[in-house]
């Protein structure tokens, strides 16, 4: 196997990249607060979604990974999303 | 000189770091099933969960989700210092993640425990009388939230073991798999939980 250069992420971009990730939670919270019908569903569930991308592709490391894992990963999502959708949508129009 | 390569021990980050990825898949698998559930029961029963879920203390769920926020960062921040040779540094922030993950659990302990002395456990005669979907959504709540507890205690046991093997020099920088695939396995933790907390806590 060669050896592969380990990417190195400095304590100043962690530091950034937890206010980011504080402040979308705080934000998430905030959505629930004020009433915007319907739509606070898709406001919490798409800051979860980047919270959750940042946390995968930087603290995880899946953005300096090669091409294989992130495929793997993205393949796993869309499964998961694919049978999440097959199931629900039985329930709704059966 | 065969005696001794047989006896060397065998690193391979790449194989174990791939090893690591699998796992973590099936995990994902493993909440992402309890997720659809969750999301097909709040389809069926959407006026319970949206009244069970007032229930539950959004202020002690975001503290903790701030707390595991920050050990992710305590977690990346020993992998970067151990990659520097920082060893001892690295030590630190481990133990400092062990202390984030154990203020998390016993927030945790708190918020079960006022749940359950207002009656609010799965099989309690309380929720019989509110009804199936409130009785759904507390049974989610506890498993799902109590999966996810299990998976912090295994990890603090597990940051134990690394803290260990990087005092007595077992995991390095030049042998970092250990304390990577832990971090990997955190990081999961914090995925699952960042999910957790909207569903549970933040959709009303």
């Amino acid at each position: 196997m060669e050896e592969e250069k380990p990417h190195i992420l400095s304590f100043k971009s962690q530091i950034f990249i937890l206010v980011v990730l504080i402040m979308l939670t705080l934000m998430a919270v905030g959505v629930t607060k004020i009433d915007i019908g319907p739509f606070s569903l898709a406001a919490v569930l798409v800051i979860a979604a980047i919270q959750v991308y940042i946390v995968i592709a930087y603290h995880m490391h899946l953005k300096f990974e090669t091409l294989f894992y992130r495929i793997m990963v993205v393949s796993l999502f869309i499964l998961f999303v694919a049978v999440l959708f097959v199931t629900l949508s039985d329930y709704i129009f059966r | 000189m065969s005696n001794l390569t047989a006896h060397a021990e065998h690193y391979d980050a790449k194989a174990n770091k791939l090893g690591m990825w699998l796992f973590i898949f099936t995990e994902i698998l493993l909440f992402g099933g309890l997720f659809i559930v969750y999301s097909i029961y709040r389809y069926l029963y959407s006026d319970a969960f949206h009244l069970a879920a007032r229930e539950l203390n959004l202020t002690i769920g975001t503290i903790n989700s701030i707390i595991l926020l920050f050990s992710s960062t305590t977690v990346s921040m020993a992998i970067t210092s151990l990659q520097k040779g920082q060893n001892k540094l690295s030590g630190r922030l481990i133990l400092a993640t062990i202390v984030l993950g154990i203020i998390f659990l016993v927030n945790k302990y708190f918020e079960w425990g006022v749940k359950i002395s207002h009656g609010l456990y799965p099989g309690s005669d309380v929720l019989a009388g509110f009804g199936f979907g409130d009785t759904l959504f507390f049974g989610l709540y506890f498993a799902m939230t109590g999966l996810h507890a299990l998976h912090m205690i295994v990890g603090i046991g597990i940051w134990g073991f690394a803290y260990y093997f990087i005092m007595n020099g077992q995991t390095t920088q030049y042998k970092p798999s250990m304390i990577e695939n832990s971090g990997l396995y955190w990081h999961l933790i914090d995925v699952i939980w960042i999910f957790l907390f909207a569903l549970f806590y933040l959709i009303t």
